[in-house]
């Protein structure tokens, strides 16, 4: 069971982390690219 | 002589030549110390990656590997990943947005103080240094194993191969030479495992004959690893303590996070971030997984730091066996390169304030400040004194605790004062040493939540709160925090961002994919053995 859990933590951690820049990123966008695209 | 022999001195010479002509085009003092701020994905994440993995990597951390931790490592290496990640995105693209050449200096200007730049300064060339002595150790040993060279030899050859260029092409000449080398060791680490993996009965049936080998360490396949006599608890206890110890360090310290610097926009520093991260996960697993591996073919290696080295002599073609003693040296000169670097821009810009003539003067004098320096590293490598192998043990990860919470305190809070800054970090310093020199010399123990690395950042908080009270910011430390959250217009373009969550998915896809494979090919044949 340790096993199935240290995998799972291992992966996840990995995935979450991806994900959190992924996130970041895509609300940075959001927010700064579209103000951008109106001023233009 | 052998061919391994040859095969590495080759090598040398190259990284010399290439060096030397990066340093050739070398033309002003922003060439030397950040490239000019132009480069790409690959020389930034070569540079992190081959920086971060030295002799250390592929001779201690496979050795501990081999006999019972390589749980304990793929956790700790988890957990560091993410300060590729979170590094640039909270700390490393604000301090490249800011144009300065070290990051002492950053924080000189941030809090308008040539004291804490002088202090960040103090502690970098004390770390560095004693760093790059452990790493020029390693390489000296190395070449000693695979030449038969004395001592002195060996040392002298391994200082000079890293030496002649660093100090003549600064940033430029490191990080394209850090990313040769990054490419020589995954390479040569890829081509050589499957000969490992075959000689070991494969890689798929790796856990099952692992679980039937009588030599295989005790615990070697369970969640915690080898206990050596301890605790579930303290096993885990300690692997995730490191793991942050990690996180942080690589989030901060200067011989990676000033790679950011060296970028050609914040963009580059999130993208060269995740192939660091992926690196640092999936490839190390993978020279681990090569590491027990050896343990079907020859179970009684000693000592273990010479696992690899005695793979590359037994186990492959002699080609391969070069290809991979190269990569070995390649990763301790990788990593000797920058902490010379680090240390010699630090000497020249950021202890004494030289005013320089010209531009041309400064890249003058940083240049043999740095050969000065480098030299003074061959005496002390050569002499060995005490203190600096005292410092030595803990050089990689005492200047995070001394410089990580003032560096993200200031970039996200408008309370921090100088005087907090200083204190912190002179605080950090301090109780990480103060910790390290207690649990070395009398018998206490300090470990978890109280490892001495904490102990720096608790010290560090405390002295950030406690000297910030009362004072609030000058006007100009005020300016200089807002200046650092106004994103550049040039960083605004979509097509980049779009790029960037490219490499965030790819994160992700490797976070489940490492799940899976685990749970496969590893926790349910051990569950069910």
């Amino acid at each position: 069971m340790g096993e199935i859990i240290f995998a799972l933590f291992v992966g996840l951690w990995s995935f979450g982390v991806g994900f959190y820049m992924y996130y970041r990123l895509d609300q940075e966008e959001k927010k700064y690219l579209v103000r951008t695209d109106t001023k233009e | 002589m052998s061919i391994y022999t040859i095969g590495v001195l080759i090598s040398l010479v190259v990284y010399m030549v290439v060096g030397n002509y990066a340093g050739s085009k070398v033309k002003d003092v922003d060439d030397y110390y950040v490239s000019g701020r132009n480069a790409p994905t690959i020389l930034i994440a070569g540079t992190l990656f081959a920086s971060m993995l030295s002799t250390n990597g592929f001779m201690g951390d496979t050795a501990w590997t081999y006999t019972g931790h390589i749980t304990a490592m793929i956790m700790i290496n988890v957990l560091c990943a993410a300060g590729y990640i979170f590094g640039p995105m909270f700390f490393g693209r604000y301090i490249r947005r800011m144009e300065v050449i070290t990051m002492p200096q950053y924080f000189g200007d941030r809090f308008n103080s040539k004291r804490v730049q002088s202090l960040a300064g103090i502690t970098t060339i004390i770390s560095m240094v004693a760093y790059l002595l452990a790493v020029l150790q390693g390489t000296t040993l190395l070449m000693q194993e695979l030449t038969g060279f004395s001592v002195i030899v060996c040392l002298m050859i391994s200082w000079v191969s890293f030496t002649s260029f660093t100090f003549y092409s600064g940033s430029s000449g490191v990080i394209l030479t850090d990313t040769i080398m990054f490419l020589i060791f995954i390479g040569a680490t890829l081509v050589a495992g499957p000969f490992i993996f075959r000689e070991a009965g494969g890689i798929a049936n790796l856990v099952p004959s692992l679980l039937a080998n009588p030599n295989t360490p005790e615990g070697l396949l369970r969640f915690h690893g080898n206990l050596d006599g301890g605790t579930v608890y303290q096993a885990m206890s300690y692997m995730i303590t490191i793991g942050v110890v990690w996180l942080v360090t690589v989030s901060v310290s200067p011989w990676q996070a000033s790679r950011n610097l060296m970028a050609k926009n914040e963009h580059v520093t999130f993208r060269s971030g995740a192939i660091a991260s992926i690196c640092t996960t999936l490839f190390l697993t993978f020279l681990y997984l090569m590491a027990i591996s050896m343990i079907n073919i020859n179970p009684n290696i000693e000592p273990t730091e010479k696992v690899m080295i005695w793979a590359a002599f037994n186990v492959m073609p002699k080609i391969v066996g070069v290809l991979v003693l190269t990569g070995i040296m390649a990763a301790g000169l990788s990593s000797a390169s920058t902490f010379l670097s680090v240390a010699g821009f630090s000497a020249t810009n950021d202890v004494v304030d030289f005013k320089f003539k010209s531009d041309k003067s400064q890249l003058r004098s940083s240049r043999f400040i740095m050969l000065g320096l480098s030299f003074i590293a061959l005496l002390l490598a050569y002499f060995n004194p005490p203190a600096i192998r005292v410092i030595s043990w803990f050089a990689s990860t005492i200047i995070a605790a001394s410089w990580g919470p003032v560096a993200f305190a200031s970039v996200w809070s408008d309370k921090i004062t100088e005087r907090g800054a200083f204190l912190g970090m002179l605080f950090g310093f301090l109780g990480q040493i103060g910790a390290e020199t207690i649990m070395r010399f009398t018998s206490l123990s300090f470990s978890g939540i109280f490892h001495p690395f904490l102990i720096g950042v608790y010290l560090n908080f405390l002295a950030i709160y406690l000297g910030s009270k009362g004072q609030v910011p000058t006007e100009a430390e005020k300016q200089y925090l807002e200046k650092m959250h106004v994103i550049p217009e040039s960083e605004l373009v979509r097509s980049d961002y779009k790029r960037d969550k490219l490499y965030a998915k790819l994160l992700m896809v490797a976070g489940l994919a490492t799940t899976i494979i685990m749970i496969v090919f590893w926790a349910i044949p051990v569950m069910n053995s």
